[in-house]
């Protein structure tokens, strides 16, 4: 059963009443739980599984899966409104999407968030719908050396978000590829940069650090404003609330760019969430007619990236639908329930319970609609979060930061870390380093490093694996066009502030 | 007569003492819900592996407690290890350990606590492996595997996790006896070994039952050795490593309870007494058979020679394998 | 001008001075292993790209203090007051998470909420303790009581 039949099947599955139930549960909590540092959607999987055994096996996959992907709707909220990365996808949206609202375009931002999630995320799942096999086996050749293509792609963004200075940006990147090192290295069990100290076994993680440079350096640079009484303006009428025409227009191909590279990237098991949000931010800037507005409220600068991350969330399920490979924390939590059930996820998945798999699919694309039509009107509601005194809303602020970093691992060294990151952040501001390139040298440090040290062991030796595969040699092109695009440009990159 | 009534009167106040002893001993139930350590996140191995657990515990009815699973996860162990130090002679906190808590004493320098403090509640579970390569390979038995080792040494490549892993140890065991030699790839997560075996970027892989088996049915994998003490159900075709022809020691990848230091001995009796009798009640034998997982109950004192044993064995093979072990 | 170029050679300094120290601990560890990059291959690129480019930004900056010296210095026309305040905040928030191991995340919590109601933004002494009551209990109630979130637990409060 495939493609169009399927998913009649599957609609007639998920537009029974008690799934549809399950499935606004799912979103709403899903919304939520994005908005919330502290609280991923594997956790609220991994909590909420044991309370689904009694359930319907259906009902229960479909609202789990509405929190999975629901939360990567969420998770731009607090981006746009606080500086504050709710997920780790959603640290890109921090740079276009909270310039935005510090112009008085909260709405628009939340609004546009929530246009580009729901196009993506669709688009995400039709793809997923009627090109499942070919993907799949298409993303079992990616391996090793595609994956080094990849993040020479990734850095090849730092060009894209070097701001004023290249060097400052080089270095920026340099220091966040450090450190990714710190901790224990997988392939020899010997400890890098560890000083002796046992939470550094495990290396920093990465929404520490983000939140941190981003949330916390932002309310100190915020006080050194002397930032009074409001927080952000707030836009006034219900129309102010809305995008323009004109924006919506500049966003027409990051909606599809967001889909597909999110998509794209979701399906290989190993690349973070965030991965597909700074690709998508990088090749949205490359081929955009004004550059230079990126970083400084661009509204497709924050169309690309939520895109991508809830194309990203579709296309995780590609993996974990038809070989029953998890992608990450939340997929492993989704396989588990699917098999505490009784159901055997795996390459016979879509033959031996098609109802359920289709059910499941269908319930992606009623979902995706759930979460647009709550997430838009409630646009007005979130903006009103500005509403509240920065003397309150500040300190709260940090309260969140501590309660994300420690929900990480439960220790408070990585509260610690959070507070030396928004010193660091702040210090970065004061002496206009761009901090796009730290956090995109963390992203990207370690699956570089790993990538080419598995490639050289696939290759014995010969460095040649990681250019001659066909994948590598198109994928390390594109990387060089984006390196020379700003020379390509007819009018030079102007180079201002980030 | 002074001399008996005194001697009585001393007897009479050690057996009260005696009793009492045994009385507090009995006495032990938890008075607050009981934290369960994890080392890894939700959805990870041990996380997956206990909550289940803990849901059988409730199905078969074996308890009223409260559980609450508490993830302590980053530097493989020593995150969770660090959470146990600090509950040092608490009774309502226990840990789940993994073979890896023993690898990673072996190697962290930085370690917060040694096997030898950590009180040791029960072993539970064992986890058998096999070796599987894809479907289309050329290779159908172990012996086609270690042939072509010998005759290209260093061309074959497994993927597998980290150079402490089970996988990585089994690879070194197989390689000392057959004096062979052949690559190691390790990927973080279990998604990309197999993605790099089914995409065909290496050649064979170590995995368990429970996640090869949907692919092994759909004739995505076909798998060669079973690496256990018994055949796993549902593979009675599939050698053992020893029928196969290569008797090495079996290295388990074993998962169970520890307690803090210094727990006190009227709680670990609790504790391991509930999953004692957890081990033969019906919903927990049916959880731990349908993710092919070997029921082997150990009490305290046999875990802790196992652990012992275990890491001495370890050690051995680790440092064989050039990993620098430092305790 | 040229005290903003004069911190961003300082910056440069620090940074040689970190990657000086990520090669001094990379050259430890083996750089080329039997198949390709070794442990300390990359922290050792690293390193030495860090004081490359580190030097360079040195010099540059140098060069622009130089070149701006007789010009009016101010960076981006904040008060050094500001500055203080800023820093404070965040001098008070690193201090209470270090007292969270004793006192607990609440607690904490609404010792940072009082201090920079009451010092930085101005409010009535009531406020502050207001504040410094109702933040902390709101966040009991959606992290704790709705979320069940874990959060730090004091030594001290038990809480």
């Amino acid at each position: 059963m495939a493609g169009f039949e399927g998913l009649l099947t599957g609609f007639s599955v998920a537009m029974q009443w008690q799934n549809l139930f399950w499935c606004v549960v799912g979103c709403f909590l899903g919304t939520v739980i994005g908005i919330l540092p502290g609280l991923g959607p594997a956790a609220t999987i991994a909590i909420l599984l044991p309370l689904t055994t009694t359930m319907d096996p259906t009902g229960g996959i479909i609202m789990l899966s509405g929190i999975y992907y629901g939360a990567r709707y969420g998770g731009s909220t607090t981006s746009i409104l606080l500086n504050m990365p709710g997920e780790a996808s959603s640290v890109v949206s921090c740079i276009d999407g909270y310039q935005m609202a510090k112009k008085g375009r909260a709405g628009p931002a939340l609004a546009i968030a929530a246009i580009a999630s729901f196009i993506a995320g669709t688009i995400g799942i039709v793809i997923l719908t009627f090109l499942s096999p070919v993907l799949a086996e298409m993303a079992l050749s990616f391996s090793s050396p595609e994956f080094f293509a990849l993040m020479v792609l990734g850095l090849s963004l730092v060009v894209l978000l070097a701001g004023n200075s290249m060097l400052k940006a080089g270095l920026a990147t340099l220091v966040g590829m450090w450190l990714t090192s710190i901790g224990t290295d997988l392939f020899s069990a010997d400890s890098r940069f560890t000083f002796g100290l046992s939470d550094l076994l495990g290396g920093l993680d990465f929404i520490v650090i983000a939140v941190g440079v981003y949330a916390v350096a932002e309310i100190m640079t915020g006080i050194e404003r002397g930032d009074d009484t409001q927080l952000l303006p707030l836009p006034k009428g219900l129309r102010a609330y809305l995008p323009s025409w004109e924006e919506i227009k500049a966003c027409r191909f990051a909606f599809l760019n967001g889909s597909v590279v999110g998509f794209l990237i979701g399906t290989l098991p190993g690349a973070s969430s965030s991965i597909s949000s700074f690709v998508s931010y990088g090749i949205e800037k490359a081929v955009s007619k004004r550059p230079e507005m990126f970083g400084h409220g661009a509204p497709e600068g924050l169309a690309a990236p939520e895109g991508a991350n809830n194309a990203d969330s579709s296309g995780a399920f590609l993996p974990m639908l038809t070989l029953g490979i998890p992608s990450g924390g939340a997929t492993a939590m989704l396989l588990a329930a699917l098999i505490t059930w009784g159901y055997k996820p795996g390459p016979l998945f879509i033959v031996d319970s098609p109802e359920l798999f289709w059910g499941l699919i269908a319930s992606m694309y009623i979902g995706n609609a759930v979460l647009f039509m709550m997430n838009l009107p409630l646009v007005p509601l979130f903006a009103q979060i500005l509403r509240v005194p920065i003397a309150l809303l500040f300190p709260t602020v940090l309260g969140i930061s501590v309660v994300g970093a420690y929900a990480v691992s439960g220790s408070l060294f990585d509260v610690g870390t959070l507070v030396g990151f928004g010193m660091l952040g702040y210090l970065m501001f004061k002496l206009d380093f761009p901090t796009a390139p730290l956090m995109l040298g963390f992203v990207l440090g370690d699956p570089l490093e790993r990538a080419v040290r598995q490639s050289l062991t696939m290759s014995q030796g010969d460095p040649s694996i990681l250019v001659s595969r066909p994948i590598c040699a198109v994928i390390l092109s594109i990387a060089a066009l984006i390196l020379i695009s700003p020379l390509l440009r007819r009018k030079p990159l102007p180079l201002i502030p980030t | 007569m002074k001399r008996i009534l005194k001697n009585l009167v001393l007897l009479l106040g050690l057996s009260a003492l005696g009793s009492l002893g045994i009385a507090h001993a009995q006495a032990f139930k938890p008075s607050k819900p009981i934290e369960i350590v994890v080392h890894t996140g939700p959805g990870g191995g041990n996380d997956v592996f206990i909550r289940a657990v803990l849901a059988t515990l409730k199905k078969d009815n074996l308890t009223q407690d409260n559980f609450v699973v508490v993830n302590k996860s980053g530097g493989g162990s020593a995150n969770a290890m660090n959470y146990l130090r600090e509950k040092a002679g608490d009774s309502h906190t226990i840990g789940v350990y993994a073979s890896v808590f023993v690898s990673d004493l072996l190697v962290q320098e930085a370690a917060p606590l040694g096997l030898d403090k950590v009180t040791p509640i029960a072993g539970l579970v064992s986890e058998p492996a096999m070796l599987v390569v894809k479907a289309d390979s050329p290779y159908k038995t172990m012996a086609d595997v270690i042939n072509a080792a010998r005759a290209n040494p260093g061309k074959l490549k497994q993927s597998g996790g980290s150079v402490l892993s089970r996988d990585a140890v089994v690879r070194h065991v197989l390689m000392s006896h057959t004096k062979t030699d052949w690559s190691f790839i390790s990927f973080p997560s279990g998604g990309e070994r197999v993605s790099a075996l089914l995409g065909g970027h290496v050649d064979f892989m170590i995995i368990e039952p429970s996640e090869a088996g949907e692919m092994i049915r759909a004739g995505k994998l076909r798998p060669l050795v079973q690496i256990a003490d018994r055949k796993v159900e549902g593979f009675p075709n599939v050698p053992l490593l020893g029928e196969a022809g290569f008797p090495v020691p079996n290295v388990p990848q074993s998962r169970g309870l520890i307690g803090p230091p210094d727990m006190p001995a009227a709680a670990v009796a609790y504790y391991t007494d509930l999953f004692k009798r957890a081990s033969q009640a019906p919903a927990y034998k049916a959880y731990l058979s349908s993710k092919q997982l070997d029921n082997e109950y150990l009490p305290p004192a046999e875990l802790r020679k196992f652990l012992d044993s275990y890491q001495t064995e370890l050690r051995t093979i680790l440092k064989g394998a050039g990993v620098k072990v430092v305790r | 001008m040229p005290l903003f170029h004069r911190y961003n050679a300082f910056a440069g300094l620090v940074l040689v001075a970190l990657g000086a120290f990520i090669v001094q601990q990379s050259v430890h560890w083996e750089f080329l292993g039997r198949n390709g990059p070794g442990v300390g291959f990359f922290p050792l690129v690293y390193g030495t790209l860090i004081v490359v480019l580190a030097l360079v930004l040195v010099g540059k900056s140098l060069l622009a203090a130089r070149r701006t010296s007789g010009l009016p210095g101010t960076h981006s026309g904040s008060a050094p007051g500001k500055v203080l305040a800023a820093v404070s905040v965040w001098l008070a928030f690193a201090a209470t998470v270090a007292l969270m191991k004793f006192i607990g995340f609440f607690v904490a919590l609404g010792l940072l909420v009082m201090f920079m109601t009451r010092f930085v933004f101005s409010r009535s002494q009531r406020f502050a303790l207001l504040a410094g009551l109702l933040v902390p209990l709101s966040f009991f109630v959606v992290f704790s009581l709705l979320l069940k979130v874990q959060l730090p637990v004091g030594i001290w409060t038990g809480v």
